[in-house]
């Protein structure tokens, strides 16, 4: 009996050893895949649209992308003569206050951030890229159609990459093993990443659809707009011309009647827009992070933004004055403190805020006691890519997003970039006539009304009526167009730094700006080093020696 | 404290006369001569019921003539032919009960004694059984190290958690917690072995748990034991390298059924408020630090003139007066406490029972907080037939807590009340809450923010328990089957109101978001043991199985825009907006062999050895599994000759060596399998750009590390265990090295290999080594004073040894929301974990002629604060930085005193750290005025030519010398010691209690966190995390971000027994 029992316990031990083996310790994730199942077409269009989703620059579960937005508000605008940083003293978002005084370390959060979500694009567009080509259940032309997509977004991150923090290391679908990560910011070099670049947009040209279903995927057009762009980057007119060309006689392209039509969410995906970053909120997703995330921080406080008193990137006295106009409607440009009476440039009120200003289709104008921090950032707001907050585009709680989209490239942009490389080339006429297509746009166009009817300040606009005496008359009318044209649309310190101006310009904008804003008093601009943001230093430590730190950081 | 209660016949006779009479038969003898003298009576326990089997020893002191005796199956006892006008001396022994001693009774002539004998349980001698895994074994066999809970002691104090009473009361174990009630707390033992998690193992009736152990009614509790080094734990080789806590919850005794009682309530006060400037204080600074801006002062409220002016409204439309408001004295409240247990204990010869029930309410400190537990627990067993016993122990709590965000830098509700603005009023003139206006900052109204979150209340559910069979299959060797459940459910409604509180804090739609996790974890464990003694040779021998299975889901759910803002309709369905949601689970799985046995030769040589085979679902295929040895020996000197004979002073000595191997996989599960999924957060994409639509996308989640290992520790322990003086002096030391290598860390990886979850590595090694030393003294129990002074300390030294080639250091958490996007903190080669990392502060520039000899430092001025150049080179960068110390204690200690007179017990528990540093990270807010937060009274001692002496820095709006990058400025000494706990406790005397029919009645008053000696200057120095849950929440832990401190209390109580 004794034996018995012991035999049976005995045995059930063994079993138990043997049965509890394999099958018992095998669990995989729940809700999620591996690799292996996304062997068809199915699986890796999931992929696709994951690659597509970092364009907002979010990356985690964070409500943080303002961090690394894909309008680079921060690192076109705050770090240029158009804007400040804003939000509730310089202590907040202290990092962008850095950036903004140009005196940004190693450690900024905002230069890691941005790093980051760049190379998660690249990756998930390299991922997507390799599993697009050992898939089943594509016909050739889709899956060149998709790698040419991948290789678009990859060209876009590392387009971003380049003109932030111009030494990059380059990774692409190819790099297969753990070491070949720790590649060097410094084994290519600036005109061999430029010719990566190239490629990317390259491949897309003779690819990609001139029309797509889906508005979030890129065209052809949009690859030779970007290639154009990249051209624009290294002074290559003459094939800046040929790629802008392919957008401007092909392409099915317009400038929008009105300027503040642009940018309101109705027209997001219009006829003037050839790339954009797609915003959506009230679709489903948890915490409305599709929305305009990296640009949450906006929403400018007053009776009208409850809960949303953010009031980040405000416009620099500097860009203000800028709008200021002759009597025969062409740029002052004497950076004189505007008055009410002055005239100006009808594109200021799409583009900020002034007192008294009707806002957007608010029933009252614009006050200054809205504003957060009046003392230290003034008194304008940004209006431009601001959705009303009466409008159903506006997220009405936590994160305040909208769905309005980025516009990466505009058409606007396509034509200042030809005009821009035609005068280069010594075709001023040419780059007159585009200039005034974008300028005749802004004069035609809706001006803002007072409530009580009738143009709310003077505004006073004209064509380059005569053509330009010289190359360097022709390329001061260039940027002053470029700047009111894309004022607070992240582009300004990009295009400063290509001109070279970024040392002049700036720092005679904060010699003047500093008496007027004393938060700018410790702020100076070092040539040969403000260009680019410093690669993050977390990234050196962890890049096992591979990454090399910008000059003078 | 129990009462020692020896009835002298001289005295007290009369008083039991009758009871004796009774209880003990009447054929008394008188004996002829001088050996006529009788003694008899009985011996109970002090908690009730008499004992069989006690043995009593009478010695006569003249002749040294012995006589020995065993009380009967009633507890009695009767020994004859004693010498009258003699000297004895009485002994009376039995396991588990410290040893009762009569020193020279003396017998008249014919004299027929009468005794009752009441034993004292044992709490800290030598046979004490110690439950040690699997098995018990008595205290003086043990060979590892462990430490014995003092029960009644860490039960009397008032904390929600059975682990914050642990706190100071073992060498060697530190707790922290956050302050609130039914909040987080962390509990290490012996430092930290790993990166990742560091939570103990706790084992409650045998089943083993990671979930803590803070729904356990602490009156439940019969023991606790803390197993600390390998050798002792290794028997639960997986999981048991951050050592174990063994609870052992109260059953049933045989005799008769007894119900007791315990209770207590209190009231409960902030101990400490920070001081922060008034309005007026904080316009006056203001303007000074434009003026040294050279600014001329200008403000939208405080005016521009020479001085600021505070206004009467803040609004246009005057509706808001200007405030002068103390935010701390707005939030903070007095708040009750209090706890109510009944427990009823039963026992016959086959079975025993015990059933109780708690009640345990704290209102929080901070207004509409507040935590609610009721439990209740069964523990029975039954034994048939003789050779087996079921039995099961089933604890069911459910808890109700409604919390406040604490220690996060932006969002945390104390954090806000040292930001809000004083101007900042708390009502308007309609009597509603106020809020921040222009001109102020955007904090909103804290209380407000209390207020509005007062329903939204986390309800959790757990069931804890087991049931088991044994059987008894030859004499010592027993087979014992037993399956175990540990099911939690949470559920949370989190409705976020309508308001409207001025320009700037408000909300137009309502939200509310709903959350359930239910996990559950099934443990199935077999087990046989076999016991043997032949001659002085002594054997236990255990082998067993052990299976665990634990499975978690999650479920989340939101709407907005609820029409009508009233409680009954904060459900989902109620609210208009767009339904989301989002849901997960989680699964791993443990399998495990074991092996122990313990050979003791003639009482004085002890050997033991463990194996244990693990394998988990957490590692990678081909990897997970692993052997973790362990072998100890104890050499009971005592039991020698030439100590017995020569030092008879010492009653108990024992060495002890151990050594060990002990597992970790507690990371989250499926690091070894790369997949792809999606994420609401950031996989989704408009691809129609419709602005209302989202396209489901996929991303890689994680990378897998398909080779990925056991982490192991391995610890070598020296202890020592001495006893003086019949145990009146105890003394136990150790010391440990404990070496961890194949660490499980997730190192950050460069961005270019994108955001995917980075792959776990068995990357580095860490070491801890330190000394534990616990030492009692006892009074002679012969005097009606009493009194008993402990003390634990333990000196810890915790060092990453190395890392493996790919990773520099581990990082902090860098989340926004934690420390402002700065990097206070890092895990590097040679330093202790999350130390400190910044700039050294050398001192405040004081004469231009400084400022310009100093090295290049952007932003230098007279009147900023200089930092060091480290590397020489001179100029200040990031490479000049360097590490600012620990927030790990060198040194944790606790010290009790405890004094019986009479009826009378006091009991005074000290406990302190030192050795640690604080990040006291609210100085990035209070300290400068480069935010509209308000600020800390220290700035009134800024740093001006006239004050030179002052190490903060000049007033000032600008941050041009980057001042709040992490530098020695900001990190104090964190160093205490604190009156945790006084009481003060009266027994009635058995008489009395006897009348109101009561075995035994105890009251007593209490206070906790009377006093506290620091010099940290924040609220309080118990600073823990920032949480206490997350996968790498020991890396950003001393960091002070406005905490829910720990309250003073105040208690009153009593315990009743029938």
């Amino acid at each position: 009996m004794k034996l018995k029992i012991f035999t049976c316990l005995a045995i059930s031990f063994i079993l138990i050893n043997t049965a509890c083996k394999k099958s018992f310790l095998n669990s995989p994730p729940l809700g999620e895949q591996s690799k292996n199942q996304l062997a068809e077409k199915s699986g890796v269009e999931t992929v696709i649209v994951g690659a597509y989703s970092v364009l907002n620059g979010q990356i985690d579960q964070a409500s943080n992308a303002f961090n690394s937005p894909p309008s680079n508000w921060s690192f076109g605008d705050v770090t240029s003569d158009d804007a400040y940083k804003g939000g509730g003293g310089t202590g907040d978002q202290n990092n962008i206050h850095k950036m903004e005084t140009f005196t940004v370390d190693a450690t900024s959060l905002d230069a890691q951030r941005k790093w980051m979500a760049c190379f998660e694009g690249i990756n998930r567009a390299n991922e997507a890229i390799k599993l697009i080509k050992a898939a089943t259940g594509y016909d050739d032309a889709l899956r060149a159609q998709r790698i040419a997509e991948m290789r678009f977004l990859r060209g876009h991150f590392y387009f971003d990459l380049k003109k932030i923090y111009n030494k990059i290391p380059y990774i692409d679908e190819n790099t297969a093993v753990k070491d070949d990560y720790y590649i060097s910011n410094e084994a290519l070099t600036s005109d061999q990443l430029w010719a990566k670049i190239e490629d990317d947009f390259k491949a897309g040209t003779s690819i990609l659809p001139a029309t797509q279903a889906q508005p979030a995927r890129p065209t052809q057009f949009a690859a030779w707009a970007y290639l154009s762009k990249a051209y624009v980057f290294q002074k290559k007119w003459t094939e800046a011309i040929t790629a802008a060309n392919e957008v401007i006689n092909r392409g099915n392209y317009v400038l929008m009647q009105n300027f503040p039509d642009t940018f309101i969410p109705e027209n997001d995906n219009g006829r003037e827009i050839v790339f954009a970053v797609q915003h959506s909120i009230n679709d489903g997703s948890t915490n409305s992070y599709n929305g305009s995330i990296g640009d949450r921080l906006f929403p400018i406080g007053g009776p009208y933004w409850p809960g949303a008193q953010y009031g980040f990137l405000r416009p620099s006295q500097n860009l203000v004055n800028s709008y200021k106009t002759t009597a025969a409607g062409l740029p002052v440009g004497n950076n004189v403190d505007l008055i009410a009476t002055d005239n100006v440039d009808p594109r200021i009120d799409h583009t900020l805020a002034r007192q008294g200003i009707p806002f957007l289709d608010l029933p009252e104008a614009y006050n200054t006691a809205w504003v957060r921090d009046l003392a230290t950032y003034g008194p304008y707001s940004v209006k431009k890519r601001l959705v009303s907050p009466l409008s159903s585009h506006w997220l009405r709680v936590n994160p305040y997003t909208n769905d309005l989209n980025y516009y990466v490239i505009r058409y606007a942009d396509v034509l200042l970039w030809k005009a821009e490389a035609a005068i280069q080339t010594g075709d001023l006429e040419t780059g007159r006539q585009l200039i005034n297509q974008v300028r005749r746009r802004a004069r035609d166009g809706k001006k803002v009304q007072r409530l009580t009817g009738g143009d709310a300040a003077n505004y006073v606009i004209a064509e380059y009526a005569t053509a330009f005496a010289n190359q360097a008359v022709a390329m001061t009318a260039l940027k002053m167009e470029r700047r009111l044209e894309f004022a607070l649309e992240g582009h300004r310190f990009f295009d400063l730094v290509r001109w070279g101006d970024a040392a002049t310009v700036i720092n005679s904008y904060l010699d003047i700006e500093k008496t007027k804003r004393a938060h700018l008093s410790i702020a100076k601009f070092v040539s040969g080093k403000n260009e680019y943001q410093p690669i993050p230093q977390n990234e050196i430590d962890l890049s096992k020696g591979a990454l090399k730190q910008n000059p003078s950081y | 404290m129990e009462q020692f209660k020896l009835l002298n016949p001289f005295k007290r006779l009369r008083h039991i006369i009758c009871l004796l009479f009774m209880l003990l038969s009447s054929n008394f003898l008188a004996q002829a001569q001088d050996s006529n003298a009788s003694l008899s009576g009985i011996v109970e326990s002090d908690k009730g019921g008499t004992l069989p089997g006690v043995s009593i020893d009478v010695k006569n002191d003249e002749t040294g003539e012995r006589k020995i005796a065993l009380t009967d199956e009633k507890g009695l006892f009767k020994i004859q032919n004693l010498k009258s006008q003699q000297t004895y001396t009485l002994t009376f022994s039995y396991i588990g009960f410290e040893p009762h001693i009569v020193r020279n009774y003396k017998f008249k002539t014919g004299e027929q004694a009468s005794l009752l004998i009441k034993l004292k349980e044992q709490s800290n001698t030598l046979e004490q059984i110690v439950v040690t895994g699997y098995s018990a074994q008595r205290k003086k066999d043990l060979t590892g190290a462990v430490s014995v809970i003092n029960v009644s002691e860490a039960k009397t104090v008032p904390v929600a958690g059975l682990d914050q009473a642990l706190q100071g009361k073992a060498a060697g174990v530190n707790v922290v917690g956050d302050g609130q009630p039914g909040g987080g707390v962390s509990v290490r033992i012996r430092g930290f072995s790993t990166i990742g998690n560091n939570d103990p193992l706790y084992v409650v009736d045998g089943v083993p748990t990671t979930s803590g152990i803070n729904m356990i009614n602490s009156s439940d509790i019969e023991s606790i034991q803390v197993l600390k080094d390998a050798s002792s734990a290794s028997i639960y080789g997986s999981r048991a390298a951050n050592g174990v806590v063994i609870v052992t919850t109260k059953k049933g005794t045989r005799g008769k059924t007894q119900l007791s009682y315990d209770g207590m309530a209190g009231i409960q006060n902030v101990s400490n408020v920070p001081d922060l400037l008034n309005s007026q204080q904080f316009g006056d600074t203001y303007f000074q630090a434009l003026k040294n801006d050279g600014i001329t002062a200008n403000h939208v409220l405080f005016g521009n003139g020479a001085n600021a002016v505070i206004p009467e409204f803040l609004d246009a439309a005057k509706t808001i007066r200007s405030g002068d408001t103390k935010w701390f004295d707005q939030i903070y409240r007095s708040a009750m406490v209090q706890s109510h247990n009944l427990m009823l204990t039963s026992g016959t010869e086959t079975s025993r029972q015990a059933f109780s029930a708690g009640y345990y309410k704290q209102d929080g400190i901070l207004k509409h907080t507040d935590f609610t537990r009721y439990s209740i627990r069964l523990n029975s067993d039954y034994t048939i037939a003789k050779r087996l016993r079921f039995g099961e122990n089933i604890g069911v709590s459910y808890a109700e807590r409604t919390g406040a965000n604490s220690n996060l830098a932006i969002g945390g509700i104390t954090g806000d009340a040292y930001k809000a603005h004083p101007m900042t009023n708390i009502y308007d003139i309609n009597g509603k809450f106020a809020g921040p206006v222009s001109g102020l900052n955007d904090i909103r109204n804290p209380l407000s923010a209390l207020f509005y979150n007062k329903d939204n209340t986390g309800k959790t559910l757990r069931i804890l328990g087991d049931v088991f069979a044994e059987l008894t299959i030859l004499k010592g060797l027993t087979a014992k089957t037993d399956f175990a459940i540990d099911y939690n459910t949470f559920n949370q409604r989190s409705y976020s109101s309508k308001y409207n509180e001025g320009p700037i804090t408000s909300q137009s739609i309502s939200n509310l978001n709903q959350q359930n996790i239910a996990s559950k974890t099934w443990t199935w464990s077999n087990t046989l043991n076999y016991n043997v003694t032949i001659g002085k040779h002594q054997l236990d021998f255990l082998a067993g199985t052990e299976a665990i299975r634990y499975y978690s889901e999650f479920f989340t759910a939101y709407r907005d825009n609820f029409p009508v803002d009233i409680l009954d309709g904060r459900y989902l369905d109620a609210g208009q907006g767009l339904p989301k949601n989002s849901g997960s689970g989680i699964e791993s799985t443990l399998f495990s062999l074991f092996a122990k046995a313990n050979y003791t030769f003639n009482d004085r040589y002890l050997f033991s050895a463990t194996v244990r085979r693990d394998a988990s679902s957490k590692l990678a295929d081909g990897y997970n599994t692993q052997v973790f040895p362990a072998f100890s020996a104890g050499w009971r000197l005592s039991e020698e000759d030439f100590i017995k004979n020569t030092m008879p002073v010492i009653s108990n000595m024992k060495l002890r060596f151990g050594w060990g191997q002990t597992g970790n996989q507690e990371i989250a599960p499926y690091a070894a399998y790369s997949s792809f999924g999606l994420d609401l957060y950031n996989t989704t994409y408009d691809m129609n750009g419709t602005n209302t639509s989202m396209v489901p996308g996929i991303a890689q989640r994680r990378y897998g590390n398909d080779q990925l290992k056991w982490e192991t520790t391995t610890q070598t322990n020296i202890g020592l265990d001495l006893g003086l003086w019949n145990e009146r002096i105890t003394l136990t030391a150790d010391y440990f090295n404990k070496d961890t290598k194949d660490l499980l860390v997730q190192p950050k990886q460069p961005a270019v290999f994108g955001q995917a979850a980075a792959p776990y590595i068995n990357g580095g090694s860490m070491n801890n080594k330190g000394i534990e030393i616990a030492a009692n003294y006892s009074s002679s129990r012969e005097h009606a004073f009493k009194y008993e002074i402990g003390g634990n300390i333990a000196f810890i030294k915790n060092k990453l040894t190395s890392l493996t080639g790919d990773i520099s250091y581990i990082s902090s958490p860098a989340s926004n929301n934690l420390s402002r996007g700065l990097e206070l903190q890092r895990t590097s080669v040679g330093q202790p974990i999350a130390s400190f990392y910044g700039h050294q502060m050398v001192g405040i520039f004081k004469t231009a002629e400084e400022v310009t000899a100093a090295p290049a430092q952007t932003g230098k001025g007279v009147g900023r604060i200089r930092y060091a150049d480290l590397n020489n080179d001179n100029i200040i960068d990031a490479n000049d930085r360097t590490f600012l110390g620990s927030p790990i204690p060198k040194l944790t200690y606790g010290i009790n005193l405890k004094a019986d007179y009479r009826n009378f017990d006091l009991s005074v528990f000290f406990q302190g750290v030192a050795g640690n540093k604080i990040y006291n990270f609210m100085k990035y807010h209070n300290d400068f005025f480069f935010d509209p937060f308000n600020k800390s009274t220290n700035i009134l001692n800024a740093w001006t030519p006239e004050n030179s002496g002052s190490l903060v820095p000049a007033l000032s709006t600008r941050d041009a010398n980057n001042e709040l990058r992490p530098s020695t400025y900001f990190i104090e000494d964190g160093a205490y010691l604190r009156l945790k706990n006084l009481q003060l406790g009266y027994t009635l005397p058995a008489e009395i209690a006897e009348k109101i029919h009561a075995g035994k009645l105890r009251i007593f008053l209490q206070g906790q966190n009377l006093m506290t000696f620091t010099n940290y200057k924040g609220l309080d120095p118990e600073v823990g995390m920032q949480n206490y849950s997350s996968d790498n929440r020991n890396l950003d832990m001393g960091v002070d971000r406005g905490l829910y401190p720990n309250s003073r209390t105040y208690t009153f109580g009593l315990s009743l027994t029938f």
